[in-house]
């Protein structure tokens, strides 16, 4: 006994130091595999948002902490300016800030954008390591080996985590994971000291993401249904009290959060679970004390009371306006279709869209069925942390469904689940123990039973492991008598299902075929990286005829352009989504970004780009605008121009100024949106338009101009431009850059100066004259 | 002849340097004629203009050595067209052309008659105005001088450019302009009395183009750049037969016209001789400080001031104004307030201050003075500067109303500390009893300690 005593500790002890190396190589692995898009280009921020954030990055770095929180951003929003130190998230920035300081105290110097550069693949493997301590906190360490090896692939999660996309959601699923893997743990243990991590890690979070929500809401939610369950127990009430109270107060020290957690109506939901849990520790106490009868008809009337106070309280503060009523965001999760009607600033994000069912299995793959199996798994043994593990399925699944963007909370989740699923299938068709049958069957239960905290493929005896496991600390647990009975119950129902034995054969073909999927997996997942994920979309590719490949990079180059050849403090007037992108790359002053905080100020950059030229012109002059920037793919096919873009500025300016644009003068005569000749006479007028074509017919020969995103051809007539000047267009023509004339030296309408300045005389007054004549004669 | 070329050449050049104009903008004048023998008609007016240091060419608009414009170089500082009815003038010396040379801070004097030409035509269309038709004059029955009613004899500027009173009528015959009223630097200085009209004798059956006091007989224009311009219908006005002769107006008479006098106003006025502006310079800071800031604070105290100095026939000295305003703007004016002159302290400049409250509104803000007065240059003083919110450590700290909260937040620490103290020390005298119920209490403040603890 002795012998295999010490046996069972070294094969223990080799087993967690394979588990470790095992997840060592998956966070490396989830580091390499994000790394395709710095080999493919180059090390270079993607996209827009990581702009500002590798921007803010700068300040901070080079203006220290306490100016950054006050950063007044001037060269923004002009000329409103913006608060940024007060509106934005400064996890992402402090956590890369750090780093830098951190390598520059050890004498590494290494640049802060390679730092931003390679922050979201460094925090894809922590995040891996994060999932796994959170499954085999729920399940066993080998479905948490499982979920860590989806999750450091899963595209869904790679597709904001590739080096290169510095965004706050490449740090903060590391950071949800976390979060709830000591609130998971702290529910189990009931111990407040992890409780407190959880906090620290909601407030890391909050510092992080807008998508704490997710958490401060999820986890009170898993509260009051353990409440309802009847699972209220100590542990619960001091891991949630605990973690109420240090992640609102850490929380509120945020700028960007401030007082919100006590006034949004987003944050009232943990507040009021947080009251109840005190009712209900309350009640618990008196029934100790009270005669279980009286007590009973107690706690009927005084939950009764206190719902209907809470409720009415909670609504009669909202409509007094000092609970803020939920904003658009929120809305648009629970009806679709309430930011078309309402926001389109929202609506018109491609990423805030509802998911289509195409992108669930192009960002998951095998996933997909793998996760209600987990699901079903997690049911079957309903312990809390299970519990919560439903919970966050359920409502991650359904915010997914409503917004694209949302898939990458589910990611996770579906990762813990399809490991739970793995491990159990291995379980039951790798056990070559099992399968010689020569192991008493009540063995078999309680290795079943012991799968739950220890490896699941361990061979050896459970008698002696088990009680090793089951610490101390746990048998004031009410679980342990749960999980005995559940495990009889699981003998019963395996005893059917063993009654036909599996064979060898049916082993290892269940078996192979799972590996055959498993490869399945990663070649679609390092397909998706390579070929969806990885581009930095400030670069284009695109494949010559002979399969190499032609890099397409005009808006560095027209970037660049602008920051050799404008005046220090010009203003660039574009469309909110290049703001960030020229504010980190010209270093010029924009009108409007992607931080997307005056929705006015975007419709009326709107109008600027709707209207004709003269009211356009007029609107120019009063933002001091100098230069004017488009984005048109008519002549290499890039979707994603400003034409296509237009009804959405359209809509949005039309929401904010209904009487100056009207959505339905857009459309030609038969309701149509059309760049050819049948245009409608509002958008040929329109300044948008008259950038995007001015002169594109010209490059080709007798009326032949044709627009390759749209497929038509374009308006025959030359586009006459008169209130700016075309000053660069890229390589490609997709950016156009125009600048703003001056008005004119001696006072006529800049129309009338073109109209002059081309040489065609004009003889509108002595017709006029003349017709005034005949008239007067008859 | 070689010598007596180099002699002129001397000459000239020391009169370039010594015979100086009091014109802020230069000397050179292009006088561009229909004829160059039609010269001897202006005679008075051009050797007034040399009298004031001016150096005068002419040129026919039909020569060909006509040049304006040379390797994007203006040739000239002021150009006179007393040339309206050549209808092109040689060497695409145009609208065009003259246009750029007003771009380029020329200022111009132009005449038009009966028969303008299309050049000038076309021109004044540009300036926002138009001429009637060939052979149209106007004529006034009422107000002229001795008993031809085409003569007009005004004594009465519409908006002087200067308080320089007419002492006798001046002698207007010529062509009807109408003032088309869009452009907005353009402003009529003459216009005629409310019983003329414009017409044409031989045409009986069209009627007038404009009628009244919506003839504009002599109309400015001061352009972005400052460079002016002046436009009349009438070329006879300059000459010396309407110079010399007498006026008899209805019962009045005067031995000599006032077109003399009017005419060198206006060309004092259109040479940037007399009522030019100019910024000595503009500053702002915090009360208390001395230097332009990086950005101000809300609410910050600031002074802003700005020294302007007048010109007038050679002299720079002191503007005078009660309405010069400062405004900040975002969008839209946040303030907008009159700068007050302060005490002349200085013999050529004159300053304008104010101290005021930075709005209590975060945003990058235009402190503009854009001071646009008839007959004066315009001046347009602007500085975009951004003011910033409270820094962190600007707020206000230990409010009085703060004090519940004070109270509140070390009334919780004494009371921690005092649970503690009972918690951890405190002897249970119902030890014996062994009842759940005090356990699971025990416990439960164990766990509230440890919680708080945490």
């Amino acid at each position: 006994m002795a012998v295999s005593a010490v046996n069972l500790q070294s094969l223990k002890k080799s087993k967690d130091l394979l588990c470790i190396v095992i997840l060592a190589l998956i966070a490396i692995l989830a580091f390499i595999s994000r790394l395709l898009s710095v080999v493919r280009f180059e090390s270079v921020i993607h996209e827009f948002d990581p702009w500002f954030n590798y921007r803010a990055t700068q300040y901070l770095v080079n203006e220290g902490f306490y100016k950054f929180l006050t950063w007044f951003d001037q060269v923004s929003w002009y000329p409103l300016g913006r608060v940024v130190g007060g509106t934005l998230y400064p996890g992402i920035m402090i956590t890369s800030g750090i780093i830098y300081k951190v390598l520059h105290f050890f004498n590494f110097n290494i640049d802060i954008r390679h730092i931003c550069v390679f922050l979201g693949p460094v925090f894809a493997g922590l995040t891996s390591i994060a999932t796994y301590l959170l499954t085999s906190e729920v399940c066993t360490k080998s479905a948490g080996l499982f979920a860590a090896a989806f999750v450091a692939i899963a595209p869904g999660y790679i597709s904001r985590s590739v080096a290169g996309s510095y965004d706050n959601e490449a740090i903060s699923i590391f950071l949800l994971m976390i979060t709830f893997y000591f609130w998971v743990k702290s529910v189990k243990t009931g111990s407040s000291f992890l409780a407190a991590c959880t906090a620290l890690f909601y407030f890391y979070m909050v510092s992080a993401w807008g998508g704490y929500i997710f958490i401060i809401n999820l986890i009170p939610l898993h509260v009051f249904v353990l409440l309802l369950m009847g699972r209220y127990s100590k542990r619960l009430y001091v891991a949630y009290s605990t973690f109420y109270v240090l992640g609102t107060i850490g929380s509120m020290q945020i700028p960007f959060v401030g007082f919100q957690p006590a006034t949004t109506a987003e944050h009232m939901a943990a507040l009021g679970t947080f009251g109840l849990l005190q009712i209900v520790a309350f009640a618990s106490f008196c029934r100790d004390q009270l005669p279980s009868e009286s007590f009973k008809t107690l706690l009927k009337r005084a939950l009764i009371v206190i719902f209907i106070i809470g409720i009415t309280g909670f609504i009669v503060l909202q409509r007094l306006h000092i609970i803020d009523p939920w904003t658009g965001r929120l809305y648009s999760l629970f009806d679709t279709g309430y930011a078309k009607k309402h926001i389109p600033i929202i609506a018109s994000v491609s990423e805030h869209q509802p998911t289509a069912w195409p992108s669930f299995f192009f960002d998951l793959h095998i996933l997909v069925p793998m996760f209600p199996v987990g699901v079903y798994f997690a049911f079957k043994k309903l312990t809390d942390e299970n519990v919560f593990i439903i919970l966050y399925s359920f409502t991650a699944a359904y915010f997914a469904g409503v917004m694209v963007r949302l898939m990458l909370t589910l990611t996770p989740i579906v990762c813990v689940t399809a490991g739970i699923c793995m491990s159990y299938l291995f379980d039951n068709f790798l056990g070559y123990k099992k399968s010689k049958a020569t192991v008493v069957k009540v063995e078999e239960t309680e290795e079943v039973l012991s799968g739950n905290e220890s490896t699941p493929e361990s061979p050896v005896s459970p008698k002696i492991n088990s009680p090793k496991i089951n610490s101390p600390k746990m048998t004031n647990s009410p679980k342990i008598h749960n999980k005995l009975k559940k495990s009889e119950h699981n003998s019963q129902k395996q005893d059917n299902s063993e009654s036909p034995s599996i064979t060898f054969e049916i082993k290892l073909i269940v078996t192979l075929s799972l590996l055959l999927v498993f490869c399945m997996y990663v070649w679609h997942c390092t397909w998706v990286t390579s070929n969806a994920y990885s581009s930095p979309s400030i670069v284009l590719a695109s494949r010559n005829r002979d399969g190499s490949q032609h890099i397409i990079d005009d808006f560095r180059e027209a970037y660049y352009w602008l920051r050799q050849n404008s005046a220090e403090d010009a203003k660039i007037m574009s469309w909110w989504d290049y703001g960030y992108q020229l504010a980190g790359m010209t270093n010029r002053t924009t009108l409007v970004d992607n931080n997307t905080w005056n929705n006015t100020h975007i419709a009326t950059v709107g109008r600027m780009l709707a209207s004709n030229e003269e009211n356009a012109y007029e609107l120019l002059r009063k933002h001091d605008v100098d230069y004017a920037l488009v984005m048109f793919g008519g002549a290499i096919g890039y979707s994603g121009d400003d034409i296509n873009k237009f009804l959405w500025m359209i809509r949005i300016s039309e929401n904010v100024y209904p009487e100056q644009v009207k959505e339905e003068n857009f459309y030609n005569s038969r309701g149509e949106y059309r760049v050819d000749d049948s245009v409608s006479p509002t958008l040929r007028d329109s300044i948008m338009f008259k950038m995007s074509f001015y002169r594109f017919k010209d490059l080709y020969p007798n009326n032949q101009a044709f627009d390759r995103v749209r497929g038509t051809t374009v308006y025959s007539k030359p586009i006459q431009l008169t209130i700016m000047d075309e000053v660069y267009s890229s390589e490609n023509l997709l950016v156009r850059i125009y600048k703003i004339k001056k008005p004119d030296n001696i006072g006529r309408s800049l129309q009338s100066a073109a109209v002059f300045n081309s040489g065609r005389r004009r003889k509108r007054n002595r017709k006029s004259r003349k017709y005034k004549q005949q008239k007067i004669d008859d | 002849m070689k010598t007596l070329f180099l002699f002129t050449l001397i000459i000239q050049f020391t009169s370039f340097i010594f015979a100086k104009s009091n014109s802020l903008s230069g000397n050179r004048i292009l006088v561009v004629l229909d004829n160059i023998e039609d010269k001897s008609n202006y005679s008075i007016f051009f050797k007034s203009l040399e009298d004031r240091g001016f150096d005068l060419s002419y040129s026919s608009a039909s020569d060909d050595k006509l040049e304006l414009i040379k390797f994007e170089e203006s040739l000239y500082d002021h150009l006179v067209l007393l040339a309206p009815e050549t209808n092109y003038y040689e060497n695409d010396v145009g609208p065009k052309q003259i246009i750029e040379f007003i771009d380029k801070g020329g200022n111009v004097l132009l005449a038009a008659n009966e028969n303008t030409g299309s050049t000038t035509q076309d021109l004044l269309y540009e300036f926002g105005s138009v001429v009637d038709e060939a052979k149209f004059n106007v004529i006034d029955n009422f107000v002229h001088n001795s008993t031809t009613s085409s003569v007009l004899a005004l004594d009465k500027l519409e908006i002087p450019i200067s308080s320089d009173e007419l002492e006798a009528p001046i002698l207007y015959s010529g062509t009807a302009i109408k003032f088309k009223g869009k452009n907005p630097y353009s402003k009529p200085l003459l216009v005629a009395g409310p019983a003329a009209y414009s017409w044409d004798n031989s045409a009986v059956n069209k009627d007038p183009l404009v009628t009244g006091s919506n003839i504009v007989l002599v109309n400015t224009l001061q352009a972005v750049n400052n460079a002016r311009i002046i436009i009349t219908g009438s070329t006879k006005m300059f000459t010396d037969e309407f110079i010399e002769s007498p006026v008899k107006i209805n019962d009045k008479t005067y031995e000599k016209s006032g077109n003399l006098d009017f005419i060198t106003n206006i060309s004092k006025w259109t040479f940037q001789e007399k009522k030019v502006l100019k910024v000595i310079s503009s500053k702002h800071h915090k009360v208390g400080e001395t230097e332009r800031p990086e950005y101000y604070t809300i609410k910050n105290n600031m002074h802003y001031e700005i020294e302007l100095s007048e010109y007038n026939d050679g002299i720079w000295q002191p503007f005078n104004a009660t309405d010069i305003q400062l405004e900040l703007i975002m969008l839209d004016p946040y303030i907008r307030t009159t700068l007050k002159q302060q005490p002349i302290t200085n013999p050529t400049s004159s300053t304008f201050s104010i101290d005021l409250i930075i709005p209590d509104h975060c945003g990058v803000f235009t402190f503009k003075v854009d001071y646009r007065r008839y007959g004066l240059s315009w001046i347009l003083e602007k500085d975009v500067i951004a003011i910033h919110p409270l820094h962190y450590n600007e707020f206000p700290r230990f409010l009085g109303e703060g004090l519940p909260y004070y109270f509140g937040a070390f009334s919780m620490l004494g009371g921690f500390i005092i649970i503690s103290i009972l918690a951890l020390y405190h002897e249970d005298d119902t030890k014996k009893n062994t009842d759940t119920v005090t356990s699971s209490k025990k416990e439960k403040e164990v766990a509230a300690t440890e919680k708080k603890k945490n």
